[in-house]
């Protein structure tokens, strides 16, 4: 059922030892509220790393520190050795890294969001296009090939030409993920990619996810889907109260919390794994 | 009772009329909106003088009614500046200036309607301001402001009879000058009233089936 | 950050008051002769002109050329100071704003005021003398002001003219009904919300060529004297003096009355109505 006992030959293929993303001291405030009270983490080349929590915890909050869309009030931030954030504890959030360089660095990350956010007024390839021909200037026919090939890798040919409005949720969202691909990124953030879908439609985004992981993309998901958690994750990091409280493999985290409040977090969990726990078993024979 | 012979009659009149208040419109809805683009947007900024400038500008002259603007401009404003200004100067920026102010705020209004996983999204492919304003947050926006910009546009019309005040030939100018030789007032003020209808009616209705378009197109 | 904001705050302060400060050429105090000159020197008189006040002031409606006779004698007064003749579009109520803001140099046909004499220079000789008139809606005459000066009439004058003030201690019983212009006064009158429009004679009888009322000259006839302002500036001493010499030479010399007279009987009014002892 775990990654780490089916797929351990593969986390070992894709992790190497190169650190693509490195968060130090991250603090994070909102006028009197401490949201994020000094995080550290480092993510390797190819590894898939999921944060979980209880809402409030800061975990979305931290994924969106990485690429900046929030700024931290103090701490640094490394994308492929590149600063792309530097703020000493007294500052005001304001970092010493000029903007123009921040939104170089900033392309070397993809995102993807909980409600997709396409943009309305172009089609699906537009959608993809946009980032390579506008922030990076490429031209357009290479682009287009690129984003086709994209599109059809998320299973999208038949629909590169509609608009988002006339995609379904599912359809929407692996275009947001073709979208983010096209920027060529060191490491994809997710947030909470599969909240907003609904249940028949989780799958497919899902499948498509983890085809990017086994291709060696280094991933950082937020989600509530502990049990996807199991089947993609390489570590599984628990966020409680802006600090991280436990991490660790997925089966270590998730199966045999030691904190408290990670115990009772996936002790609903285990609750309803235990009534799966005989399908879930059965597709594993079958796999086998 | 009712002449209509003095409308035939000074028609020519009336229709020089016209197009000396459709020129205004169409100038002063065109400057109003190159005014409004700037103000609106720069109170968007995130340097603090800039959006000072902004509201100061919105309010200023959002609160005081387009009569006074226009005298103070054209009587007041020529003897601190010590420079003389013509009518016509005075008129066009006086509308544009008022217009201006509440363009600024439908656009204003615009972008800031518009999704903020838009910005998430566009600063997440590493836009910089500018594309992002330009390529995704612009055109939603419009999109959403049209209509609105429309009424106002369509109340601008109305806005530049208050030209006639300081003689600017406009259509109302005509109407009290056909009057003052014809005395006869009554045919002349429900001729003018009728051209306004004749025209803004279409106007107002193309404005809410574009309202309704807009909507829809979500 | 706080003495940078400080530091603009004083810049705009000191640029706003250098703004607002009055940049208006000084006359010098001592020297009468400076207005003169300087209209002189610019070449051309501006003086008003409006619609709706024949005939007085007339446009031509196809070519949008002025004349009437207050234009003429405007005319006459620019050829004797050398210079050309602007005309200046405006109206009776924008007229102090236009001495204010310099647009204009001189005003006919105006009524000495007490009031606005604090702001305006008025030449106290008299181009022309003419009489207060009633219109009244047709077959309604009156022969006295008596019999308007009651609560049941209505009378309706313009905004901020001698006909207001007139009216106002005249007949303080009447209703009185303060309009924009001319037009809208009549449209009081046909509407029949008025017993009548307080109105130079000349002013009513021109109206009435139109058949739009009849005119009465109520008893006993009240004279108005029409006569020149100029914007009271420092050095106007003595372009006053020298208006007032040619109002006094054409007045003497009856080239005054004759103009009135012609140009009202060209435009067909019809002065019978005035007692043959009246003269302007």
């Amino acid at each position: 059922m775990s990654r780490s006992s089916i797929d351990q030959g593969s986390a070992d293929m894709t992790a190497t030892n190169k650190t693509v993303l490195r968060l130090d001291r991250i603090c994070l405030q909102f006028s009197d509220k401490k949201v994020l009270k000094g995080v550290d983490l480092e993510v390797k080349e190819g590894e898939v790393v999921v944060l979980i929590g209880a809402s409030g915890s800061g975990k979305t909050s931290m994924l969106r520190c990485i690429n900046l869309l929030n700024t931290p009030t103090s701490g640094s931030i490394v994308i492929d050795d590149e600063v792309i954030f530097h703020a000493e504890a007294m500052g005001h959030g304001r970092s010493s890294i000029a903007a123009a360089e921040v939104n170089r660095i900033r392309a070397k990350t993809g995102m993807v969001f909980q409600q997709f956010n396409l943009f309305p007024h172009m089609t699906a390839l537009g959608n993809v296009m946009e980032g390579p021909v506008t922030v990076k200037g490429e031209p357009k026919d290479k682009v287009r090939t690129e984003a086709l090939r994209l599109l059809d890798l998320m299973g999208l040919s038949q629909h590169v030409e509609k608009y988002p409005r006339q995609l379904s949720g599912g359809q929407q969202q692996r275009v947001a993920i073709a979208r983010a691909m096209a920027m060529q990124p060191k490491v994809m953030l997710f947030d909470e990619p599969t909240s907003a879908l609904d249940p028949e439609l989780v799958g497919e985004v899902m499948k498509a996810m983890v085809e990017l992981a086994k291709s060696g993309m280094t991933m950082v998901i937020v989600t509530h889907e502990l049990g996807f958690a199991f089947e993609i994750a390489d570590r599984v990091v628990f966020l409680d109260e802006g600090l991280i409280a436990e991490q660790g493999a997925p089966n270590d985290v998730l199966l045999h919390p030691t904190h408290p409040r990670l115990k009772s977090f996936v002790g609903r969990f285990h609750e309803s794994a235990d009534l799966l726990r005989p399908f879930l078993e059965a597709r594993e024979a079958q796999r086998g | 009772m009712f002449d209509y012979t003095v409308i035939t009659s000074n028609a020519g009149l009336l229709w020089q009329g016209l197009l000396v208040t459709a020129y205004f419109t169409v100038l002063s809805i065109g400057a109003g909106l190159i005014i409004g683009m700037f103000m609106g947007l720069i109170q968007l900024s995130p340097y603090r003088p800039l959006t000072w400038i902004g509201r100061i500008y919105v309010e200023f002259f959002r609160n005081i009614p387009l009569l006074v603007t226009l005298l103070w401009v054209y009587y007041a404003f020529p003897i601190f500046a010590g420079i003389n200004i013509t009518k016509y100067w005075a008129g066009f920026i006086a509308l544009s200036c008022y217009t201006g102010s509440f363009y600024a705020e439908i656009l204003r209004g615009g972008v800031l309607s518009v999704d903020p996983g838009q910005t998430d999204a566009a600063t997440a492919i590493g836009m910089s301001y500018g594309q992002r304003m330009r390529r995704v947050i612009l055109p939603q926006a419009f999109r959403k402001m049209i209509p609105p910009l429309a009424g106002q546009s369509i109340i601008q019309m109305k806005n530049t009879t208050l030209l006639s005040m300081i003689t600017v030939p406009d259509l109302l100018y005509q109407a009290s000058y056909i009057s003052s030789f014809t005395y006869k007032p009554m045919e002349i003020y429900t001729a003018v009233g009728a051209i306004f209808l004749i025209i803004l009616v279409p106007l107002t209705l193309l404005s809410r089936k574009l309202e309704k378009s807009g909507a829809g197109a979500r | 950050m706080f003495t940078t904001i400080r530091n603009v705050i004083a810049a705009a302060a000191i640029g706003l008051s250098m703004l607002v400060a009055p940049m208006t050429a000084h006359a010098d105090d001592n020297d009468p002769n400076t207005v003169i000159n300087q209209i002189r020197a610019s070449g051309v008189l501006k003086v008003p002109v409006m619609t709706g006040e024949e005939p007085g002031y007339i446009k031509d409606r196809t070519t949008g050329q002025w004349s009437g006779f207050y234009y003429d004698f405007l005319g006459e007064i620019a050829t004797a100071l050398g210079v050309k003749l602007e005309p200046v579009e405006t109206t009776w109520g924008n007229l102090a704003a236009d001495f204010q803001s310099n647009k204009i140099d001189i005003a006919i046909g105006v009524n000495p005021n007490p009031k606005r004499g604090l702001v305006v220079d008025y030449l106290w000789e008299p181009l022309f003398t003419d009489a207060w008139a009633i219109l009244t809606p047709k077959g309604k005459t009156v022969k006295t002001w008596a019999e308007l000066n009651d609560p049941s009439k209505t009378i309706v004058v313009q905004k901020g003219s001698t006909m207001q003030i007139v009216a106002q201690a005249l007949l303080p019983k009447a209703k009185i009904t303060v309009v924009e212009d001319r037009s809208l006064a009549l449209m009081e009158l046909q509407a029949g919300r008025a017993d009548g429009v307080l109105l130079a004679v000349f002013d009513a009888l021109e109206v009435s060529t139109q058949h739009v009322g009849d005119v009465s000259l109520p008893q006993p006839i009240l004279r108005n004297p029409a006569t020149l302002a100029v914007a009271r500036k420092p050095g106007n001493a003595g372009y006053i003096n020298f208006l007032t010499n040619w109002i006094q030479q054409e007045r003497s010399l009856g080239i005054a009355q004759g103009r009135l007279a012609k140009s009202w009987t060209d435009r067909g009014i019809d002065l019978s109505i005035l007692p043959k002892e009246f003269s302007f």
